[in-house]
């Protein structure tokens, strides 16, 4: 068997999520002259401009099917650093409250998550020499790891005005203790919000439509019914700028159709968390 | 007060007589249960319409778990199977009814419309799944299209020529959705993204412990372009 075939035969088993734990070294390259992090303002010193910082391992984020294919055809694998957090951060971060890290549920009893700040690629024969600690070992697991990276990585840019816009809806949504309202209760229940602009998010004036999309065991909110509580949401979205009209719907999956769904966005509520705090 | 609309599309033809616009060779036979008192036209047997009667539509045969839910009978639900079959937009719905598009919405979440309208959303559907083309893009375009005689069914359907429509369009091929056994509780959730609670007020600040070790990285540079 040739060493090619041995790298292959060693990646048979890793999917992504997998990790390797120990002391392990994540390099990264930066400017001598603005050296942003510690490691690089030691390491600038000596006059150099990539530097190597101590981790507790690598998680794989690279798709499990790059994996499979041979180490010819596919030379490297893409990893996140592992760090450590603490117990209080490690349920938070489970629940997606953090998502600059990803919850590896076989890593929790050690306190370990990636950091998807950083990624660093390495060719698949460094893989083959570690010792594979399986991440996600379930459907959902691997379903919740996948979901972070491209909660890092795919979100849709929603443009500046629309977040400013649609900041009341955020206020809202994040006030848990807001006496007032069954409406901003039944606004955190639902299972999703989704947001089409028409003709696009470019154009002016541009026709936005939320999908408020409610679960189907759920007919009314605690005896109100949905369409008087999407009465109030709208309220806290009133047209202005570019984005005017402004309709909603409450409505089931069952009661979408692809193209529905497939012409709309996701509400960026994490963009909206970052832009309000900064 | 509720509406149902029960599609016979797969129960045999019956002839009709003359309607007000003429004799129409075929025509289908369709139920319209209005405050809970059946109300036939053009019916067959007391027996075949009890069958209709209980004819599921296709709204039950959904992935939600929900086995003849009540929400089949509702308008939001009408609403629903109207845009889905039909292919037409908000707007397009709304001049059928002569409303803003944010009323049709309002049905769509909800709100009961009013006596009148919640007769003709049933008119409507009763319409659109007779002549169904299988897609809602074809069904939405023969509703466009305008008939060799310049006339757009679409406008006679804005105008209450239904019976018109039918018989111009003539009967469709109708939908036949698989029966789709639903998912595991568990496969369910792993599909369900966080809920808006869980996703707001996320924070990206900085919360681990950097091992704190750092080396220099040996490096060669390589250089292989042309």
């Amino acid at each position: 068997m040739t060493a090619r075939n041995d790298v292959d035969a060693a990646l048979a088993p890793w999917r992504q999520g997998d990790c390797v734990v120990g002391a392990q070294w994540f390099v990264h390259r930066f400017t001598p002259e603005v050296p942003l992090t510690e490691v690089a303002a030691e390491a600038a010193t000596a006059g150099v401009d990539l530097a190597e910082a101590a981790v507790r391992g690598f998680v794989v984020v690279s798709q499990t099917c790059d994996l499979a294919r041979s180490c010819t055809e596919r030379p490297y694998v893409e990893v996140a650093p592992l760090v450590e957090v603490d117990r209080g951060d490690l349920r938070v971060i489970e629940r997606g409250r953090r998502p600059r890290y990803a919850f590896i549920p076989g890593l929790q009893n050690s306190h370990l998550v990636g950091d998807l700040d950083r990624v660093m690629t390495v060719e698949k024969a460094v893989v083959a020499t570690w010792t594979r600690k399986a991440g996600c070992t379930t459907d959902p697991e691997a379903r919740d790891f996948a979901r972070a990276l491209a909660r890092k990585r795919a979100r849709f840019a929603f443009p500046d005005d629309f977040t400013a816009f649609a900041n009341k809806l955020q206020d809202r949504l994040q006030a848990k203790h807001d006496k007032q309202s069954d409406e901003g209760e039944a606004l955190r229940a639902l299972r999703e919000i989704r947001v089409r602009a028409d003709p696009s998010w470019d154009d002016d004036p541009v026709d936005v439509l939320f999908w408020f999309l409610r679960n189907e065991d759920e007919p009314d909110f605690k005896g109100q019914g949905w369409d008087q509580l999407l009465e109030h949401w709208l309220k806290w979205v009133p047209a202005s700028g570019r984005f005017r009209p402004v309709h909603g719907v409450v409505a089931t999956l069952d009661d979408l159709t692809a193209r529905d769904y497939v012409e709309s966005d996701p509400l960026d509520l994490d963009h909206l968390s970052a832009r309000s705090a900064s | 007060m509720s509406v149902h609309v029960i599609d016979n599309l797969r129960q045999p033809v019956v002839p009709l007589g003359t309607s007000g616009d003429g004799v129409l060779e075929r025509a289908r036979d369709w139920v319209i249960r209005i405050g809970g008192t059946l109300a036939l036209r053009d019916t067959t047997s007391t027996a075949a319409s009890s069958r209709w009667a209980e004819e599921p539509t296709d709204a039950q045969q959904t992935n939600s778990g929900l086995v003849a839910s009540p929400a089949t009978g509702t308008p939001s639900a009408a609403i629903a199977e109207l845009r889905r079959r039909s292919g037409l937009t908000w707007d397009q719905l709304a001049r059928l009814f002569g409303v803003a598009r944010r009323s049709v919405h309002f049905w769509a979440s909800g709100k009961a419309p009013n006596t009148a309208h919640e007769e003709r959303l049933g008119r409507l559907l009763a319409v659109i799944r007779y002549i169904d083309r299988g897609h809602a893009r074809a069904t939405r375009a023969a509703l466009m299209t305008a008939s060799s005689d310049g006339v757009i069914p679409f406008d006679l359907l804005a105008l209450d020529r239904f019976d018109e429509v039918m018989g111009r369009l003539g009967a469709g091929l109708g939908r036949s959705a698989p029966v789709r056994p639903p998912l595991s509780e568990s496969a369910r959730a792993a599909r369900k993204p966080p809920p808006p609670a869980e996703r707001v007020g996320a924070l990206h600040d900085t919360v681990h412990r950097e091992v704190g070790q750092s080396r220099l990285a040996r490096t060669i540079k390589v250089d292989r372009t042309p």
